[in-house]
């Protein structure tokens, strides 16, 4: 296990130099600049050229990147070029917000998707059917589209939760779960859908491995045979998509973010690159960046758990 | 399968019905208990579309200046109706002819939020901070001396006459909104992280706000007019999608936001107030007049037989429904320099105008490349102006740009004749600063000059108020006879609003609305 936390902390280092390289180069490519977002239609050129040399834009992109990169190293994120305000401030206003959605569409995802393939593998017939169907229509049914109708149903005519909006938990823990469920509900049912066929599959495929047949001639109750061989072996590649629906979520924040009017760290990437704004842009890349390593970490520490074979 | 079997199944499947129950149960009850976050008189929620990247009055973009009046009160007020009326400034008069020197008497006893007096230092230290700024407003104040006359008086001693300059100082200009001197001691402080130093009614709070998302506003315990501080906290929220601010406003959670007017019949019909004045023009801002790098724009009669070939009223009511207003001037009727006798004066005409470019030397039209962007309904309005003109044998080229940095950059880069352009039914005076004189490079792009223009407008700055009215009609019929621009609609600027709020209104003179402006009904 160590050996698996130590090979992927050897490899996260040159990862994360590169997507920040990459990162700002493809930003600095983003047409536009920032000195003209945030004057405005009606500065002149010359208002422009001075805040352009005043923010250190005119400095040759290697010489940006050095200084960014130094800062960087030394926990130093920067100031937002659009707002003035700290990058790490920006961050840290909008983390919970996006972890909230992450972790809440995440669970939803998993017990939904986990408990729908299960159930669907075990009895089999219309259920199975009925899985196979609900998991089309999650991939298949516009994401907007089901906001919209979640929005209409649950917070406009039934008046059951906010609209839009985004309470702390630290304002009100019930306002808090209030204000998640509908973003919640948008983005974690349709991601169930994979997790429901992934579990259905991968239950199916063991229960019709020689081990199990074996172990109900020995006499092993169901219940053990199930929960103690079946779901364990099963359980590997349900993580594996479970991980990818969280990298895949990290994107797709954006959505939820905008229909419920949360303040998460995809709008915030968004708006950062509209106003050409890199030291913003840089962070949130690298926290992402760092994100996806950590769920790939935790992926391959789950599959060792559960195989063995892998450890090795 | 033996009965056996089943048993782990049906527990299963027993257990995820009960799981699911018990979601749906814990929604219900949290939901239950539920109610609209229906505001009160003690907050005003409203809703904008963009951030503003500082609150800094004295250089922010006119477009964000509702996020600062709020809490920098302004010199002079302006009023729904567009008049202007006393605000930090008790009284002022021009002195003298040739509108070039205003004397203004500030009111006396008046702090601001951080304790600093309002009187005649503060406010002129605040004047030559926002015309040194380099903000995008600043131009409005360039040359002006400011000259202290006593502790509570001053005059304004500017280098060109201008007859609005009561106007450029109300609340709906960043620069009329009064800094504090410890403001100003340190501007690169005034952020989204730091409180503000006006003395407006409300004062910026950053720990309840987070910046690209909501605002929060308290009422400031020192303000000098609390019969105008209608709240005692004010919400701005930012929400660019306006189907998730139409939701929110009809489930209470927003009062009032600015919107789009393909919005307006649902919010209509979600019980919201929908006020809406006609305020942008829209259209075709032909301006290679000299024909620099399109030979064609050069001759009048080209002009003139693309502003016949368009047929406004069509135009108008494809892309804006009931709340367009065909235009062939760039300003709105019953503002300064409207003029009724051109009302009509270029009617749909296709006719006409084969005529005129046939007499132009264009028999079978020409090309013309035309810039235009993805926002403000330009890339509809060029489509709609290509397909009109296109009639008449002219085909418009049209490049649409993704963002407005590009946009602004290829309107002043002589890569373009033509562009697809919005512009505020301003007065006469500003125009002529912003949109028609030389210096006017945003819109003027190949900075044409026209002497004959250029005195007319002059002439109506330093003229009195009497004289002015008459010259700024002269001027909109020589832009409209010459054929500066090919002006198609007037955009309504809309505000959707909840009945519980009152005062949400604008006019001719004032098309945007002040939220400083608006109490619970």
């Amino acid at each position: 296990m160590i050996r698996i936390v130590l090979r992927r902390l050897a490899v996260a280092i040159p990862v994360l130099l590169l997507v920040s390289l990459i990162t700002f180069v493809l930003a600095d490519l983003v047409p536009g600049d920032a000195a003209r977002s945030i004057l405005g239609a009606n500065a002149t050129d010359a208002q422009v050229t001075a805040l352009t040399e005043q923010l250190g834009l005119n400095r040759p992109l290697p010489v940006r990147y050095g200084s960014w990169l130094a800062a960087a190293l030394h926990g130093d994120l920067g100031t937002s070029i659009f707002t003035g305000e700290p990058v790490s401030r920006a961050m840290l206003d909008r983390f919970p917000a996006t972890v909230s959605l992450i972790a809440g569409a995440v669970l939803l995802a998993g017990l939904l998707g986990a408990g729908l393939g299960i159930a669907s593998a075990l009895r089999g017939g219309w259920l199975g059917r009925a899985v196979d169907v609900i998991a089309l229509l999650g991939m298949a049914v516009p994401g907007f589209w089901f906001a919209l109708v979640l929005v209409t149903l649950f917070a406009v005519r039934l008046p059951l939760f906010p609209a839009t909006g985004y309470t702390p938990f630290t304002d009100s823990p019930v306002g808090w779960f209030e204000s998640l469920v509908l973003p919640v509900l948008t983005l974690g049912i349709p991601a169930a859908a994979p997790v429901a066929k992934q579990t259905r599959d991968g239950v199916l495929t063991e229960l019709g491995r020689p081990y199990v047949h074996v172990l109900r001639a020995r006499g092993v109750p169901e219940r053990l045979v199930i929960l103690k061989h079946v779901l364990r072996n099963a359980a590997a590649p349900v993580v594996t998509v479970l991980g990818i629906v969280v990298v895949v979520l990290l994107g797709g924040t954006v959505l939820a973010e905008s229909v419920f009017v949360v303040p998460g760290l995809g709008g915030l990437a968004v708006s950062a690159t509209a106003a050409h704004d890199i030291p913003t842009i840089q962070a949130i890349a690298v926290l992402f960046t760092v994100i996806v390593m950590v769920v790939n970490l935790l992926i391959e520490m789950v599959y060792a758990m559960v195989n063995p074979k892998v450890r090795t | 399968m033996n009965s056996a079997d089943m048993a782990p199944r049906r527990s299963w499947f027993t257990v995820a019905c009960v799981l699911s129950a018990v979601a749906l149960a814990l929604s219900a009850c949290t939901g239950a208990t539920r109610k609209a976050d229906s505001a009160t008189s003690t907050t005003l929620t409203f809703g904008e579309q963009q951030a503003p990247p500082s609150l800094n009055p004295g250089s922010i973009d006119v477009g964000f200046v509702d996020f600062t009046m709020l809490s920098y009160e302004p010199l002079f007020y302006q009023n729904p109706d567009g008049t202007v009326g006393p605000a930090l400034a008790e009284s002022w008069k021009y002195a003298g002819e040739g509108n070039k020197q205003l004397d203004v008497v500030l009111r006396g006893g008046v702090t601001f939020s951080d304790g600093d007096p309002v009187d005649a230092d503060a406010v002129i230290a605040s004047l030559e901070y926002s015309r040194d700024s380099q903000g995008n407003q600043s131009h409005l104040l360039a040359g002006a001396t400011f000259v202290k006359t006593g502790d509570t008086t001053f005059s304004i001693k500017l280098a060109t006459p201008d007859p609005v300059l009561p106007t450029i100082l109300t609340q709906a200009y960043g620069i009329g909104q009064i800094i504090s001197p410890k403001g100003l001691a340190k501007p690169a402080d005034l952020t989204l992280a730091n409180a503000t130093h006006g003395a407006g009614p409300y004062v910026f709070d950053p720990a309840q706000s987070v910046s690209g998302d909501h605002y929060t506003y308290t009422a400031n315990p020192a303000y000098y007019a609390r019969d105008r501080q209608h709240y005692r906290k004010v919400v701005i929220r930012i929400i660019q999608n306006q189907q998730a601010a139409v939701n929110a406003a009809q489930t209470g959670q927003l009062d009032v936001f600015k919107g789009d007017y393909s919005f307006a019949a649902q919010a209509r019909s979600a019980g919201l107030q929908v006020v809406a004045n006609p305020a942008i023009m829209n259209g075709l801002n032909l301006i290679d007049r000299d024909g620099t790098i399109a030979e064609p724009l050069a001759d009048l009669r080209v002009r003139q037989a693309i502003n016949y070939a368009i047929d406004r009223d069509a135009v108008t009511k494809a892309l804006l429904g009931e709340y367009g207003t065909a235009t062939q001037q760039t300003v709105v009727e019953g503002a300064d320099g409207y003029s009724a006798k051109l009302a009509d004066r270029y009617p749909y005409d296709p006719a006409k105008a084969k005529q005129l470019l046939a007499e132009a030397g264009y028999p079978d039209g020409f090309e013309l490349p035309v810039l235009a962007a993805v926002f403000a309904g330009f890339k509809d309005m060029g489509e709609a102006i290509a397909g009109q003109l296109a009639q008449v044998g002219i085909v418009l080229k049209v490049d649409t740009m993704t963002d407005l940095p590009s946009y602004i950059d290829n309107s002043t880069n002589g890569k373009y004749p033509a562009v697809v352009f919005g512009y505020p039914s301003y007065p006469i005076y500003l125009q002529g600063k912003d949109l028609f004189l030389p210096g006017s490079k945003s819109f003027n792009g190949f900075g044409t000059a026209d002497a004959k223009l250029d005195a007319l407008w002059a002439k109506a700055a330093a003229a009195p108020d009497t004289e002015r009215a008459a010259l700024d009609v002269q001027i909109e019929e020589y832009l409209v006879e010459n054929a500066w621009y090919a002006p198609v609609s007037y955009t309504p600027v809309m505000y959707f609003a909840r009945t519980t709020v009152s005062g949400v209104a604008t006019s001719v003179g004032a098309p945007f609305a002040s939220p400083t402006d608006w109490s619970a009904a």
